[in-house]
């Protein structure tokens, strides 16, 4: 049984020299120049500006992070989507398949209107004592420093009339 | 023609409970984008709603039988750690109301998250499939990570969230690594296949072989699966050695949330745990060979029990602060509760439950004051305690009851639970010898007497001119039920008895 797993093992070291091999052939017969640029980053043709390490705008997290949910969405919907045809053939099956479908992209679509109705889709974010302005009426307001967003986000009740109608 | 349609609704109707919280946890997330509130009480009215509705459902379910879609049992061991979370989320969410501070923007991804987090303990206590078992335990994880960084902007509760992250990413990876390696052994991720409770996977394809089988032809893969799966365990009840993150996370996270983790999140790890080493070892039918690794287990346990309880109980003497102190008199309850486990028979089991009903009441309670206090005083100190008793008595007369109780001292429910564990830990299952762990546990009490008494000194004894806290009603009204209840299952504890018994189910 142990030559079960010959073929991964020939695949390995076929895969091996297939790299060492090119590098070898490559070695041997390009021209040997050795200039500045041949030894600067890649990046599209463009030139570099500075290095990689730099502190990323929080923004692209959250999109990231929004894009990954729908990415993922569509990774299970293919499967679902490919046994749908075969779960059919009993109309039972297809039906309450069908709806299983419907009702998973119904939950990531309140994650979506969550995530619009918040504001999370708009590029410029607004802060505001509010819980959060509505659509229409908000303006684009200069991003605040880090000392008014601290004081947004602290205790900021004394304000509120409501606040004390639980603390009898 | 119908049968297939029944199959499912019959699974439909045996999820009830998870399906009405979906349900809610959804209706909350819509209905805070409908209403855009900045009081947080409406919606949590909706999630109390939706809790109690589930735990209706539980109670009328005690006693029911079933698998839904073969991945999802229904028993009453599951039954109990479910109504166990839905009602100290209940309690959490009203946390949340009565807590001023805590009702800025986004109060409803507030509810959500800890229903979320409800949800994955109830798929996490509900299941005999490891698989299902790890992804409610992800989906309880990723919910407490951003409930525990909910203050935002504010240095601890990031930094609490940071470290519970990087914490649980690490054991949950080391977890699946032992579940993978359990199932390269034995073939399958259902744990009865494995006990060979069943002949046949109800999901899976394949030979699967049960762990006897395993244990002969590869003993060192299922030590290894073994000790990886408890790591993941541990992570989740904070013992030792994975307790490290406990205190750090509980004093960062804002209160209602670091009560959800010592007491919900902590109560299903220790319902996932109790599931998978009851029904791999402890069930009545297993092998010879079984049996013989399962003193093994046992005696592993117990000494994660022993170091957890001492480390927690030593490091809680020297604490200044009320939040952290209570952070480690958690990790030191998870210990306790280990015993039963460790003890590794149905009796020892029973009593790990019954102490984990007992913890709910205590630890809500003792909670629920350092809420209060922290909400009037804005520290967390015990310093900011100081003289506080005769000032505030409706407050503070129950936080002494809960400090007696949690320091095991009769007549309060933590006695009768602590009583039932050195019971488990003098007679265990056979051929395990654990009498000098029931000692270890005598003298952790008496350790843990002098940080919780040195709390009611403070409170009593002391004397200082701060101004009378500000009184709040319902807090009150709430801790003085629960001191109520923490005396009265101290005094008659045969219902809470009945009901860790009747829980037991899962290894007949």
């Amino acid at each position: 049984m142990h030559f079960d797993y010959l073929n991964v093992l020939v695949f390995l070291v076929v895969g091996f020299l297939f790299v060492l091999v090119n590098l070898a052939i490559g070695s041997l017969i390009r021209p040997k120049r050795k200039g500045t640029e041949g030894l600067e980053t890649y990046e599209c043709g463009e030139e570099t500006i500075g290095d990689s390490w730099v502190q990323f705008d929080i923004r692209y997290y959250t999109v990231a992070l929004i894009y990954v949910i729908f990415a993922v969405e569509i990774a299970f919907l293919f499967p679902w989507a490919m046994v749908l045809n075969r779960a059919f053939e009993n109309p039972e099956i297809g039906l309450w398949a069908l709806a299983k479908g419907f009702m998973f992209v119904t939950i990531l679509f309140f994650g979506l209107v969550a995530v619009w109705a918040k504001g999370d889709l708009d590029w410029i974010l607004t802060w505001s004592k509010e819980a959060y302005v509505p659509m229409g009426k908000r303006e684009a307001t200069s991003i605040p420093d880090l000392t008014t967003l601290e004081e947004n986000d602290g205790d900021s009740d004394g304000s509120d009339p409501d606040s004390d109608e639980d603390a009898a | 023609m119908f049968a297939l349609q029944d199959l499912h609704l019959q699974g439909l109707s045996l999820l009830s409970p998870e399906l009405t919280l979906v349900t809610t946890a959804l209706v909350v997330l819509m209905m805070d984008l409908i209403w855009k509130e900045r009081d947080s009480w409406r919606l949590g009215a909706i999630g109390l709603v939706g809790l109690g509705a589930a735990a209706l459902q539980l109670v009328s379910a005690h006693g029911t039988q079933g698998t839904a879609f073969g991945l999802v049992s229904i028993d009453n061991f599951g039954g109990f750690f479910k109504l166990f979370t839905s009602a100290a989320t209940g309690v959490c969410i009203v946390f949340v109301m009565l807590d001023r501070r805590e009702r800025r923007h986004r109060i409803g991804e507030y509810y959500f998250l800890l229903l979320s987090a409800a949800i994955g303990i109830f798929f996490m206590v509900g299941t005999y499939n490891l698989l299902l078992l790890v992804l409610g335990l992800e989906l309880a994880s990723l919910a407490s990570y951003s409930l525990a960084g909910f203050h935002k902007g504010e240095k601890r509760s990031a930094e609490a969230a940071m470290k519970y992250v990087v914490f649980g990413g690490l054991s949950a990876g080391v977890m699946v690594f032992g579940i993978s390696l359990l199932y390269a052994v034995t073939g399958t991720l259902d744990m009865r296949v494995m006990s060979g409770a069943l002949a046949i996977d109800p999901v899976g394809e394949g030979v699967a072989r049960s762990l006897a089988v395993a244990l002969e032809q590869s003993p060192g893969m299922v030590a290894l699966a073994m000790i990886l799966i408890l790591g993941g365990f541990s992570f989740k009840i904070s013992s030792a050695p994975f307790h490290f993150w406990a205190p750090d996370v509980y004093e960062g996270s804002p209160t209602p949330v670091t009560t959800f983790l010592a007491v919900a999140s902590k109560a299903g790890g220790f319902g996932a745990l109790m599931r998978f080493f009851g029904v791999l070892f402890v069930a009545p039918d297993v092998g010879e060979m079984v049996a013989a690794y399962r003193n093994e287990i046992g005696m592993v346990l117990a000494l994660v029990a022993a170091a957890t309880m001492t480390l927690g109980n030593l490091a809680a003497l020297r604490q200044t602060s009320l939040k952290r102190m209570l952070a480690y008199s958690s990790v030191a309850h998870a210990g306790y509760v280990l015993v039963g486990v460790a003890a590794m028979n149905q009796a020892g089991m029973e009593a790990s439950l019954f102490y984990l009903a007992a913890y709910y009441f205590m630890n809500l309670g003792a909670f629920g004051f350092l809420l209060y206090f922290s909400g009037v005083t804005g520290r967390e100190t015990l310093e900011s305690l100081r003289g506080m008793g005769p000032k505030a008595p409706m407050i503070t007369v129950p936080m002494v009851i809960f400090l007696v109780s949690l320091t095991g001292i009769p007549p309060m429910v933590g006695f009768t639970g602590k009583l039932q564990l050195l019971y488990a830990a003098m007679g265990p299952a056979e051929g395990l010898q654990l009498g000098w762990l029931a000692v270890c546990l005598g003298l952790n009490s008496v350790i843990s007497l002098y940080y919780y008494m040195r709390v009611v000194r403070v409170l009593f004894l002391e004397d200082s001119d701060e101004p009378r806290p500000e009184p709040q009603v319902p807090m009150a009204v709430f801790l003085c039920l629960m001191a109520f209840l923490t005396v009265w299952f101290g005094l008659f504890f045969t219902p809470l008895l009945d009901l860790a018994r009747s829980g037991m189910d899962l290894l007949t």
